[in-house]
């Protein structure tokens, strides 16, 4: 009841172009509930915003390192990339904003978001090829480059915004999508035999190789970010998340599946909506 | 003293000379041989069911080619190890994907 007096009441603020959202399931409140209040028992000292600081929300020492590299971070030349990227025009005269709602600050928090019409989840770096697409271009490559440099402006201009993923109630299609993601997430895989939840939330803050485990929660706050391990490889530093998860399944020796299929796209899903209510915190660097 | 230096050096040539005839793959049905090309088979059928289902391991493809090209050579014993370690990965992944079919949170 006091859910549907919110909506109407933001509704009614928002006016009334704006069409009501949808509600979110009931089963997938309860699992964000259940998930956030793990870590805020595991740490009752931090604020929900904090968990977004990743590794360094863990260490006080990595934090401070983290903070002087944000004051002068080393992509912004690739951020100014990215802003010129999507204001040029294509070639018949309309640019990427055409294909998207709202301001450009509003972009990012829309994705990744369920279509019912096409039963599937559509996140932010599918839209911009799809963008492309539409409009007669050729499609870029997904996990870097232009991608993640467009990417990443939408992701530093949408700073402040609240993440709000919905699972539409009632939407059995959205619901499996959702529950698909969910047991990628806590399914062990490869020679390792582990699953994202053991290392990001059973291990949290514990020391692996040379890194701290982050948290999570907060994880889809910053992406794409900026890594010097990803500098020293080809490309300019920058990954998306779907980038990051190959990464991740890797790490655990198991094979790491195509990006943009279902199987990251819907762990996408899943992964953004348990930040649900965390604000984006505009593209970050990482070690 | 000297003579059972002199014996121990015979003894230890002899043996080194013997391994060098009969390498490993005194089995003739090594290398490559319809054993190691059943097992590279096998290897690669069973991977294919463990990616079907979404647990593909990252290394069984590599073990697979690895024991391809060894098998070019005759009688190299490493073949079949090298395509029985990808099978057995690969069954491995199969009964992770069963293992997992009810993965959840823990709380
Ligand atoms: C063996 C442990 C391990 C497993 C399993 C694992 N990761 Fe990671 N992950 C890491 C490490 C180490 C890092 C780098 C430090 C950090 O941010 O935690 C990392 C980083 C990340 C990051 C970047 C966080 C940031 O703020 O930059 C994301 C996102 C992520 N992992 C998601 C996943 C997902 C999703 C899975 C499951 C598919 C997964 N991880 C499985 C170890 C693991």
């Amino acid at each position: 009841m006091k859910k549907n007096i919110t909506i109407i009441a933001l509704a009614a603020l928002l006016g009334s172009s704006v069409a009501i959202a949808a509600q979110q399931s009931a089963q997938v409140q309860a699992d964000i509930d259940a998930f956030q209040n793990h870590f805020k028992a595991k740490f009752p000292e931090m604020d929900l915003d904090d968990f977004s600081k990743g590794p360094y929300s863990m260490n006080e020492d990595k934090l401070m390192q983290f903070e002087n590299i944000m004051e002068m971070p080393p992509f912004e030349d690739s951020l100014d990339k990215g802003e010129q990227l999507w204001n040029t025009a294509f070639k018949n005269g309309k640019t990427y904003s055409s294909c998207f709602n709202g301001p450009v600050e509003k972009i990012r928090t829309q994705f990744p978001r369920w279509n019912a019409e096409a039963g599937k989840v559509e996140n932010l770096e599918a839209m911009i090829n799809k963008c492309r697409t539409d409009n007669g271009e050729k499609k870029i490559g997904w996990k870097k480059g232009k991608m993640a440099f467009i990417s990443a402006y939408l992701t530093t201009a949408a700073t402040g915004e609240e993440i709000n993923v919905i699972v539409p109630e009632g939407d059995e299609k959205a619901l499996a999508a959702y529950n698909k993601g969910k047991k990628f997430f806590y399914s062990k895989r490869g020679q390792l035999n582990l699953s994202c939840a053991n290392c990001h939330i059973d291990s949290v803050g514990k020391k692996i190789r040379g890194d701290i485990l982050s948290p999570a929660l907060g994880q889809i706050t910053h992406f794409p970010v900026w890594r010097g391990k990803w500098m020293r490889k080809k490309g300019n530093g920058f990954g998306t998340i779907q980038r990051r998860y190959g990464g991740c399944n890797k790490q655990v020796r198991a094979k790491p599946f195509k990006v943009h299929k279902d199987e990251y796209t819907n762990l996408e899903f899943f992964h953004t909506v348990m930040s649900n209510g965390m604000e984006i915190s505009g593209t970050e660097y990482r070690q | 003293m000297k003579k059972i230096l002199l014996i121990t050096t015979a003894v230890f040539s002899l043996s080194t000379y013997s391994a060098d005839l009969l390498p490993s793959c005194h089995n003739w049905n090594d290398g490559s041989s319809d054993t190691v090309k059943a097992a590279i088979a096998a290897a690669t059928a069973e991977n294919k069911k463990a990616a079907k289902v979404g647990f593909e391991w990252r290394d069984t493809v590599k073990f697979i080619k690895k024991a391809t090209k060894l098998s070019a050579t005759p009688c190299n014993s490493s073949a079949l190890t090298m395509a029985n370690m990808a099978k057995a990965q690969a069954l491995d992944a199969q009964k992770q994907a069963k293992d997992q079919a009810n993965a959840g949170p823990s709380f």
